[in-house]
């Protein structure tokens, strides 16, 4: 449209814009303020803990591959791994006990799950590690007779590293046991019932129907519990199981550099952290992809014996 | 032998009483289909056949053996889950919602139950999967997920899947119900085929062309209990009762639909 005068015209003149004409960046102040401070307070915290003569790097960089700090590593994840093993095995047990129409395990599984949700962890850890106080030895025996099969020291029978491993594996059996029954709640009940009618036994269905179904909606929740129960194997040092940071403060209690042993715990934890984020991601892409893959998988039949 | 025989089948839901006492008989190759208004405990009955669903009182027997019950010492007996899961590899049962896994190609959704059941070779099972494949239509769709195929699809290898275990008997609950119009057609063609090669069917369905056309008997079931049981065209023309009356009335019938 030519731009012309209107005389009079109620709306006044119209300007002559060109067609190429392009709209204007705007200067977004509040971005760039914002980014200000966030850098300045950034650069304090590097300057106040770099040059800040109470800690010394030097010191952190020294003790980083300290055989001891590296062995409270190996214990950490030890514990951390087999933990996990451990309640992913209860997680489903206690899942199927929630899902059974047996009232009274219906009813056990929700009490755990209750109990173990209520009590901290830490509580737990002292509880389990202290448990020779309650029980000073665990005997088997026959029930309604004197007979005993079996009798031994608490303290033998239940080392300090295996109470931590319990107390995590009971603990997270039951946050697991809830992610478990929302993947498994999330395969349509039309799944089970064609498993079934085409002659699947119950196994058969759970195994090549529902938990394959479930997996990928179990993953992403599961995983950052499994990243919780790895941070939190830190609370066992206050049943003095060597692991991670407990080697961290007793090198600390001999050469009084506490802060400098609670970096190098901190940076083996980032990394460890940094480590299982990654498997993680991993395994959802995995499993997103997985559809894909199987749609143009080679043909590869059984064989049946 | 009679396939499949219902007798004096009694289910309730709470205080809902859903069958009262249904008896019916379906013959070897007899295809038989049930009609009825929704609610009216069609599919309830279908999923008597196969133990999906206990009956409350009286019993079904497939093949001559009590479904999900063996009877001893004048009384029925719960059979092992085992040997139910057995007895249900002999009647292939298709859903009015496909229900085909939607974690596995349409090949492993053929081959899961016949590799599970052990029934047959490696060799075998490929080529029955072949044949069946074949059979609805779909061989070029071997390798694709459930997810990537129409509604029709999803049903027809949702019956090649039913196929694979060889069964005697075939359920269908409501096959086309779920299927946008102009799929229902290409289904009905499987199903006919299959009445034509001698299969015994009991199908619940609303499509009373496809009961006009493939029935031998039509059972309307209406409030829990078979209230007629007649050749199709007797039944679809001239219903004996009110509420078949009323039933054809709502559909708006005549079975003028014809099915291809």
């Amino acid at each position: 449209m030519t731009a012309t005068r209107t005389a009079g015209g109620t709306e006044g003149a119209e300007e002559v814009i060109p067609p190429s004409v392009q709209t204007a960046e705007k200067v977004r102040w509040g971005r760039w303020i914002a980014a200000a401070v966030v850098l300045v307070v950034l650069v304090q915290v590097v300057l106040a803990a770099a040059v800040n003569e109470n800690i010394e790097w030097s010191v952190v960089g020294d003790y980083l591959f300290d055989p001891q700090v590296l062995h409270g590593l190996q214990t950490t994840l030890l514990l951390a791994v087999s933990a996990e093993v451990i309640t992913i095995v209860l997680g489903l047990l206690l899942v199927y006990a929630r899902l059974s129409s047996n009232p009274l395990l219906r009813g056990f599984a929700g009490a755990y799950v209750w109990f173990f949700r209520s009590v901290p962890l830490i509580v737990q850890i002292l509880l389990l590690g202290n448990l020779a106080l309650f029980a000073p030895d665990v005997s088997v025996s026959i029930p309604f007779t004197s007979v005993v099969l079996f009798s031994q020291d608490t303290n033998d029978l239940i080392p300090a590293a295996t109470a931590a491993v319990l107390a995590l594996a009971l603990h997270d059996a039951a946050y697991n046991a809830e992610i478990f029954r929302s993947g498994i709640g999330s395969v349509p009940e039309g799944q089970r019932r064609a498993a079934s009618a085409l002659g699947l036994t119950w196994w058969q269905t759970q195994r090549k129907v529902v938990l394959p179904q479930a997996f990928p909606v179990i993953i992403p929740p599961a995983a950052s519990q499994f990243i919780t129960l790895l941070k939190s194997t830190a609370l066992v040092s206050v049943i003095a199981v060597p692991d991670l940071l407990t080697e961290a403060q007793t090198i600390s209690n001999r050469n009084a550099r506490v802060m400098e042993l609670l970096f190098v715990a901190t940076a083996w934890f980032m990394v460890m952290v940094a480590v299982a984020s990654l498997a993680v991601r991993w395994l959802e892409r995995r499993s997103a992809t997985r559809n894909r893959r199987l749609a143009t998988k080679p043909v590869e039949v059984v064989v049946q014996p | 032998m009679t396939p499949l025989e219902f007798v004096n089948v009694h289910k309730s839901f709470g205080a809902h009483e859903v069958l009262r006492g249904v008896d019916l008989a379906v013959a070897e190759r007899e295809v038989v289909c049930v009609l009825g208004p929704s609610g009216s405990g069609k599919s309830t009955l279908l999923n008597t056949a196969n133990g999906l669903v206990d009956p409350d009182q009286g019993y079904v027997r497939l093949l001559g053996s009590v479904v999900g019950r063996r009877y001893a010492r004048g009384r029925l007996h719960r059979i092992p889950p085992s040997d139910l899961a057995r007895q249900r590899r002999d009647v292939g049962m298709v859903f009015q919602q496909f229900n085909l896994f939607p974690h596995l190609s349409v090949e492993d959704n053929l081959l899961l139950a016949p590799r599970m059941a052990k029934s047959g070779s490696a060799t075998a099972l490929r080529s029955r999967m072949e044949a069946l494949l074949d059979q609805v239509g779909l061989p070029e769709k071997r390798h694709a997920m459930p997810a990537t195929l129409s509604g029709g699809q999803q049903q027809r290898i949702a019956i090649a899947r039913a196929l694979m275990m060889q069964p005697k008997v075939m359920l269908f609950d409501e096959p086309t119900s779920a299927l946008d119009p102009e799929l229902v057609s290409e289904v009905l063609r499987v199903m006919k085929q299959l009445a034509a090669d001698g299969m015994t069917m009991l199908v619940v369905t609303h499509e009373l062309g496809f009961a006009r056309d493939v029935a031998d008997r039509v059972i309307f079931v209406d409030g829990g209990v078979v209230l007629e049981d007649a050749p199709p065209d007797r039944f679809l023309q001239a219903p004996q009762t009110e509420r078949g009356r009323a039933f054809l009335g709502h559909t708006g019938v005549s079975a003028s639909r014809t099915s291809p």
